[in-house]
């Protein structure tokens, strides 16, 4: 799970965003805005996270 | 094909590559070769493009009077500016062209260089308001309509400076000290049409025929 919950973020936000993007009405709009898109920046950022952190082990850093 | 379909085909396509780029990474072993090349493109970059694209399809797409009449709250305002036989400010504007398209957003997007930034989060705050239903009709506007969205039209046209009273009251009118619709008008139908229970507001809130008349 810990491996694949960036993965699922990022899915669940391009599944909300294509519905905004089909359809772009108040409630996907919303739902890009104030979810899909919280959720792909916070599994970037978490996958960011992740190489600084290996690249520290690796005393590259 | 207009620009606001190509981004709309690019941005299902670059979502569904996104997508198919996740479900391969899903099934590549945790920082093995592939999956640390995969991963870049997966969890970053493809991500990224969909946020530019949808953040664009906001930003752009919101400029439409199509956009703003997906909120029903939106019908009594889009119904009279296409009314010929009305007098508000926006029917006039409207039937004369003089604002060909964009209408809703030429008026409101608020000039200045944070103008279309604040009528962005103006934006997100109706958007907010509208999902939760917390709001009441008839909506009001909140704050101060700021006149630059008249005076970057009207300011220095001939009509405009051959009125005197447009000199004696430049400055009140530069600094938002008094608002054009006092002498002009009202510029959509008032608070009271567009109250729950009225004949008017039934009137008002009647489908649009042709989903928006050729507003664009």
């Amino acid at each position: 799970m810990k491996r694949n919950g960036k993965t699922l973020l990022i899915l669940l936000g391009y599944l909300l965003s294509a519905w905004f993007i089909l359809d772009p009405g108040p409630l996907p709009m919303a739902l890009f805005v104030f979810v899909a898109q919280p959720l792909i920046a916070l599994a970037a950022v978490l996958y960011v996270v992740e190489v600084l952190r290996e690249l520290k082990e690796r005393g590259v850093l | 094909m207009d620009f606001t379909t190509a981004i709309k085909i690019l941005g299902v396509a670059v979502i569904l590559a996104g997508m198919a780029l996740c479900l391969a990474l899903v099934r590549t072993a945790h920082l093995s070769p592939l999956y640390k090349r995969l991963a870049p493109f997966a969890l970053l970059m493809v991500p990224l493009a969909v946020l530019a694209l949808g953040n664009y399809h906001v930003f752009e797409g919101t400029q439409n009077v199509s956009s703003c009449l997906r909120c029903h709250v939106m019908l009594p305002i889009a119904n009279d500016m296409m009314d010929p036989e009305s007098m508000t400010l926006a029917a006039r504007h409207y039937k004369n062209r003089w604002i060909a398209t964009k209408q809703c957003y030429t008026c409101h997007k608020d000039y200045g260089l944070n103008g279309t930034i604040k009528a962005k989060m103006d934006g997100f705050r109706h958007l907010v308001k509208y999902t939760f239903r917390t709001y009441e009709e008839p909506i009001r506007f909140v704050g101060r309509f700021n006149n630059d969205n008249c005076l970057q039209c009207h300011r220095k046209t001939a009509k405009f400076e051959g009125i005197k009273s447009h000199h004696t009251i430049r400055e009140r009118l530069e600094a938002n000290q008094i608002g054009c619709i006092r002498c002009h008008g009202f510029p959509h139908p008032t608070g009271s049409e567009r109250t729950p229970g009225t004949a008017r507001y039934e009137e008002l809130h009647r489908p649009l025929s042709g989903g928006g008349g050729g507003a664009k």
